[in-house]
């Protein structure tokens, strides 16, 4: 009598990470029951286990009934900090739009748009370029992705590949020569262009400010940068990657406003799991 | 709010940074010498470079694999002279007239470093072929890096 007593104390003890880990996924009703049962006589065990499956059985059904959808809205994103930055980059002007999906609240598809616009007269020659960008890529969501959350606040890391088409004019350019005395030349190029790819790998932070209105920093580096041409001349500024330079790699920041346009499967759902 | 200080703490940090040039301010045309059998570097022994037009001595008396030359601005071509002193007494300097054709386009570097000239080479000549074994246009675009390989002297 005292040695099967014995293994079945050991048998609870065996299958507590397991309740606990149960009571994390499921119910709260699940959670008062495999508390009572630890506390409870080792006679009641039984008894619990079959308050258990019942409770576990009722859920799946409601999770089968009521599944949520996968696709949980769009989300459309206005980034301000480089219309900004303008004042603060040497009259640099660059702007991005973007639109991701949410699949699950995990994974959040992202094709992003942006335009450049530079014009600037330097004493010894002048540099007008403009282009646009495109970045395609996806988002993973590490934040808050059970169906029955409050808010919908992300943090997220992904990546990116992204293009740019950019043409670029240098002209009245003033150079001297030191090797060749006296020798001294003031020429200009021709309008170029140049198509340039890259990766990023970027991490986001959204925040739910009201309803379908969020607030979101994103912070990107920038590398593996490539011609698709070679060029003698390559645009010093490229639309979406920033400054060309012999560095490998270049830093992004994104400071963005966005509304999301809810689905209604979403809304229906989360109605259902109020009553 | 945190947010907007966040944006301002960012931007006035960018803006205050004050950058300096850190790239190439020449574009240098690189001849390297290589050995035709091994395909490896090849040290040319007493070798003295010199710019035709201003007489300006590039390399004097040196033993080098690789010498960067520099490009005419107004022209579109530069001529130097390579001259091989003999290793020992009594035997005969050897020298030929090393020519590049070139084209040239100014290249917008950085706010903080400006322009500076970039060219495409069209071909490379010289006048005493019996100098070395063979040489090659290695690649066209003299570019504002340091020791790229442009011209490749095979002995």
């Amino acid at each position: 009598m005292h040695m099967s007593r014995y293994i079945i104390n050991i048998l609870i003890l065996l299958t507590m990470p397991a309740m606990a880990m149960a009571n994390i996924m499921n119910a709260d009703t699940i959670h008062v029951a495999t508390v009572d049962s630890i506390a409870s006589d080792t006679v009641k065990l039984v008894q619990v286990d079959s308050v258990f499956a019942i409770n576990r059985a009722e859920h799946t059904a409601d999770t089968i009934a009521l599944k949520m959808p996968v696709y949980q809205g769009t989300y459309l994103n206005l980034d301000i900090f480089n219309p900004i930055a303008t004042a603060f980059n040497g009259g640099r002007f660059e702007f991005v739009v973007s639109a991701d999906v949410d699949l699950w609240h995990r994974l959040f598809p992202v094709l992003e748009y942006g335009m450049m616009f530079m014009n600037k007269d330097y004493t010894t020659y002048k540099y007008k370029t403009d282009g646009l960008f495109l970045r395609v890529g996806a988002m993973y969501n590490f934040l808050n992705a059970k169906p029955d959350r409050k808010k919908d606040h992300s943090l997220s890391v992904g990546v990116r590949y992204a293009y740019s088409n950019v043409n670029y004019t240098l002209s009245d350019v003033q150079l001297t020569s030191p090797d060749w005395k006296d020798e001294s030349v003031t020429v200009s190029n021709n309008k170029k262009v140049a198509n340039v790819g890259w990766v990023e790998f970027v991490a986001s932070l959204n925040v739910q400010i009201y309803k379908d209105f969020f607030m979101g920093i994103t912070a990107r580096v920038k590398t593996f940068s490539h011609f698709y041409a070679p060029c003698l001349n390559y645009p010093t500024f490229i639309p979406g990657f920033g400054e060309y330079t012999d560095s490998a790699v270049n830093f992004g920041f994104d400071y963005t406003l966005t509304y999301r346009i809810p689905s209604k499967k979403v809304k229906k759902y989360r109605e259902s799991l109020a009553q | 709010m945190v947010f907007i200080g966040v944006v301002m703490t960012v931007l006035v940090s960018v803006s205050s940074c004050k950058k300096n040039c850190y790239s190439p301010s020449r574009s240098l045309a690189g001849v390297l010498f290589v050995d035709s059998v091994t395909r490896k570097a090849y040290t040319v022994k007493n070798l003295t470079v010199k710019a035709i037009d201003n007489d300006t001595i590039l390399y004097n008396n040196v033993s080098v694999s690789a010498v960067y030359l520099p490009l005419h601005l107004s022209k579109n071509e530069t001529t130097y002279t390579f001259t091989i002193a003999p290793e020992t007494e009594g035997g005969s300097a050897v020298t030929y007239n090393l020519t590049l054709y070139h084209g040239m386009e100014p290249q917008f570097v950085s706010p903080e470093c400006g322009c500076v000239p970039t060219y495409l080479l069209d071909s490379v000549k010289v006048d005493n072929n019996a100098a070395f074994k063979k040489m090659e246009l290695y690649n066209k675009f003299v570019q504002n890096i340091e020791q790229d390989a442009h011209v490749k002297i095979y002995y």
